[in-house]
């Protein structure tokens, strides 16, 4: 795939945002390409364990709550689309669901993200650029889970201030805006980070 | 034979020359010393001088010349024809008006102006003021007063002609200065919107760059592809998140 030059920017070394690699179980360090949790033994694997069945295919909008209605998901889908013109490799998916107490929303998405089927015409590469936000309407909780293509951009400290940016408007009953504005929060953080890299000639 | 022939040749020859060429004299005779001619007495002596009287002072005074001609009929002569006879024989050349009455006949009296100076009037203007005094001096009930009537008119009529003709340098200078001053005011009114333009010109550069920023804003932006090891054994994502709670003011990541 080729671009052109002005709209391709690379750093010189490799841009560590998530420099932190925690565990979604216990939220203990763990190394670069570690197969489990040193802390707590956690591997991917264990999340089938815990959500047994077969997920659902991961599209842009999963409403399971009832959250969205028409004219919320009118207006998601119009600011995804804006954040995707903007930055076309991020892909973003919304997940509104209930869950019954203890379930840890963080982990759900994570299995989310690595089980959800790929649905043509979304290949991995797309999958490893999905930021998910799922909801959990039950207790109000919030998550972000970004891709291994997308977590580099952007701080986990960072996503949490996109998220705060839904509270007000969620707070309001206006949970279609509470997406937007977290769309809109992100899509500033992208614009930042983008600028922050230094221009290259090569790709 | 032949020289009597001859002889009654060149005498006819030197007579019809000599009435050719020569410039015979008007046949009413010179100006009479009043500016009204009555030869048939239609008007009473003291009509006649009442009438008179007024328009020499005025020629006196004001060079304005109104010549009152009163003849029983014209026969088969037009009026302006009659009164030009006169107007040449007598009337002053720069400006004059002769006024001929003949009694009972439509149309008179007529007003007959002339002269160098209305010349320089325009002549539709001439027709129409001359056309409203006859008409109003024909409402007289008596002849002395129609004729009386006329003479005032013509004389009306040539004193505004001789001051419009005298203000007509003044009209063309105002007309200039109104021409300076319109000019003078386009001028100004180019440069109101010159400035207009130009201080429009800095609002349209700033927009225009709002715009450039815009589209620019909108321009897609691709990030370097990241290489990434799998981790935990998950093809996707390595489970960093960051979770907040809505309703409340806490959050973790």
């Amino acid at each position: 795939m080729t671009h052109s030059p002005d709209t391709v920017r690379r750093t010189g070394s490799r841009r560590t945002a998530a420099e932190r690699l925690t565990c979604p179980a216990c939220h203990g360090s763990i190394a670069t390409g570690a197969s489990h949790c040193p802390s707590c033994r956690f591997t991917g694997g264990d999340t089938m364990a815990m959500f047994p069945g077969a997920p659902p295919p991961l599209l842009p909008i999963l409403d399971v709550a009832d959250v969205w209605n028409a004219s919320d998901i009118r207006l998601i889908d119009a600011a995804r689309t804006d954040v995707e013109k903007r930055f076309p490799q991020f892909r973003w998916r919304f997940c509104a669901l209930d869950m019954p107490p203890g379930v840890k929303l963080n982990l759900l998405g994570f299995w989310l993200l690595n089980a959800a089927p790929l649905v043509p015409p979304e290949t991995e590469q797309d999958r490893a650029w999905t930021v998910l936000l799922i909801i959990n309407r039950s207790n109000g909780h919030a998550a972000v889970i970004p891709g291994y293509a997308a977590e580099p951009w952007i701080t986990d400290p960072a996503w949490l201030d996109a998220l705060r940016e839904m509270r007000l408007p969620w707070r309001s009953g206006e949970s279609g805006k509470a997406v937007t504005a977290f769309l809109n929060a992100s899509r500033k953080l992208l614009e930042r980070e983008w600028k922050n890299l230094r221009p290259s000639s090569s790709i | 034979m032949i020289a009597r022939w001859l002889i009654i040749f060149l005498l006819t020859l030197t007579c019809a020359f000599s009435q050719g060429t020569s410039n015979p004299a008007f046949e009413y005779g010179p100006r009479p010393p009043l500016p009204v001619f009555d030869p048939t007495s239609i008007l009473t002596p003291d009509e006649a001088v009442k009438i008179a009287q007024p328009m020499e002072d005025l020629r006196r005074k004001e060079g304005v010349d109104v010549f009152t001609v009163v003849l029983p009929d014209l026969g088969e002569a037009p009026p302006e024809h009659v009164a030009k006879r006169f107007a040449d024989a007598w009337g002053n050349p720069d400006i004059h008006a002769i006024v001929l009455y003949t009694p009972n006949t439509k149309g008179s009296p007529w007003i007959i102006p002339g002269g160098k100076v209305i010349s320089l009037i325009k002549q539709e203007l001439i027709k129409k003021s001359v056309a409203d005094a006859q008409r109003r001096a024909s409402l007289q009930p008596t002849p002395s007063g129609k004729v009386r009537a006329a003479t005032e008119e013509a004389a009306d009529l040539l004193r505004m002609w001789t001051g419009s003709a005298v203000t007509h340098g003044e009209n063309v200078r105002d007309w200039r200065n109104t021409l300076l001053t319109q000019r003078s005011e386009r001028i100004q009114r180019w440069k109101y919107i010159a400035l207009a333009v130009g201080c429009s010109i800095i609002p349209l550069f700033f927009l225009g760059w709002k715009i450039r920023s815009h589209l620019a804003g909108k321009a897609p932006l691709r990030f370097p592809q990241p290489t990434y090891s799998r981790r935990l054994g998950a093809p996707f994502c390595g489970g960093n998140s960051a979770s907040l709670d809505l309703e409340t003011s806490s959050g973790k990541s």
